[in-house]
């Protein structure tokens, strides 16, 4: 899986009439510092597949052609593969020490690289979950 | 004279095109729905105005992949009269077909209110009919009507005598309160290089029938009819 994004915005040469009512209500509001508002767009896709360099090639076509008009707006396109999906509890700073901890020893390793061994994945979220607790 | 109208999902003045060409001028029309890919034998093709597709990511962006827009291309290139109203002039441009872009009005507003229009020149298929700085009372309805394009194009578009229609007051001068949306040197309508493409932000076919408050636009119609040598009298 594969994000993109992109972020499409009017030329600067070009007199955006909607950065402007909005730069004029921001300073309406009173923050007069803000000189400047430029409204654009931000599409996001997901694309399948995982190479990136085919992916670009493709939606650099796209991003011209269709999401853009270059006589009028210019865009940047970001690409990104998909991260790994996280576990769950290794988000929680609590469970993180308790990660580390059964990282350091073998027995853990193995459970965290293979599932198979489900009774000590369990022991150690348990174990997190304890510490959690306590934490708390 | 044989006549399309494409129908976009969201056009809406595809049935006023279609009444004035039928009823008013009595020619032969025919709809043609956008995932058609002829146009039957069309000698001409009308854009009409409307929202096609919402007017998402930009006005005319996504309608100019419709299925039949290469055939309105090859019509294009074969010389064939193609006629953009509002939002058709958005699409021709999104297509290529005209130069430039049609952007926010400047004011931010949707304007839909009648106003004066000045002939540039009659020298063109379209403007054969009226006379060089006659002003014509023409509706317009349109959010995304200011002509945008650079330096160099918008001087060729008038060495070359491609814009037919500006905005006036009604003295035919071009004063910055005469202009509805912020066009550049108040572009109104343009035609390609070849004259046979044109369109136009305001809508001729709201305005081609006295009973209609004007009948300015009628004009255009016959223009194009007078172009192809189709005899006014056939005309109703």
């Amino acid at each position: 899986m594969i994000r993109a994004q992109v972020i499409v915005r009017p030329r600067a040469s070009i007199f955006d009439p909607q950065g402007d009512a909005v730069c004029r209500a921001i300073q309406h509001l009173g923050v007069s510092t803000v000189k400047q508002a430029h409204v654009g767009k931000c599409i996001e896709l997901e694309l399948e597949g995982n190479d990136l360099n085919k992916a670009r090639a493709q939606l650099e076509t796209i991003c011209k052609d269709l999401l853009s008009n270059p006589v009028i707006e210019d865009y940047v396109l970001t690409l990104k593969g998909a991260e790994p999906p996280k576990v769950k509890a290794a988000s929680k700073p609590a469970a993180k020490k308790a990660v580390k901890k059964a990282a350091s020893r073998p027995v853990a390793k193995k459970a965290a690289s293979k599932p198979v061994k489900k009774t000590k994945v369990k022991k150690t979220v348990r174990r997190a979950a304890v510490k959690k607790k306590k934490g708390k | 004279m044989r006549w399309a109208v494409i129908q976009f999902p969201g056009s809406n003045c595809d049935q006023d095109v279609f009444h004035v060409l039928k009823n008013v001028l009595a020619q032969e029309v025919d709809y043609i729905w956008h995932k058609d890919s002829s146009l039957k034998g069309a000698d001409a093709v009308v854009l009409p105005g409307g929202f096609s597709y919402g007017d998402y990511l930009r006005c005319g962006a996504i309608a100019r992949f419709s299925p039949i827009m290469p055939a309105v291309k090859e019509a294009a290139g074969q010389g064939k009269t193609v006629l953009g109203i509002c939002n058709g002039f958005q699409i021709l441009c999104e297509a290529g077909l005209l130069p430039g872009v049609l952007v926010r009005n400047t004011s931010l507003h949707f304007r839909c209110e009648t106003i004066p229009v000045r002939v540039e020149h009659p020298s063109s298929r379209f403007t054969s009919e009226y006379l060089t700085g006659q002003v014509l009372q023409l509706p317009i309805a349109h959010g995304e009507g200011h002509y945008v394009a650079d330096e160099a194009t918008l001087d060729a578009l008038f060495l070359h005598k491609q814009v037919l229609f500006t905005y006036s007051d009604s003295q035919g001068r071009t004063t910055p309160g005469s202009n509805p949306n912020g066009s550049q040197r108040h572009i109104a309508g343009i035609t390609n290089r070849a004259g046979n493409v044109f369109g136009l932000m305001p809508h001729p076919e709201r305005a081609s029938e006295k009973i209609l408050g004007s009948s300015d636009g009628l004009g255009l119609f016959t223009s194009i009819l007078a172009s192809q040598g189709v005899p006014l009298a056939q005309a109703a």
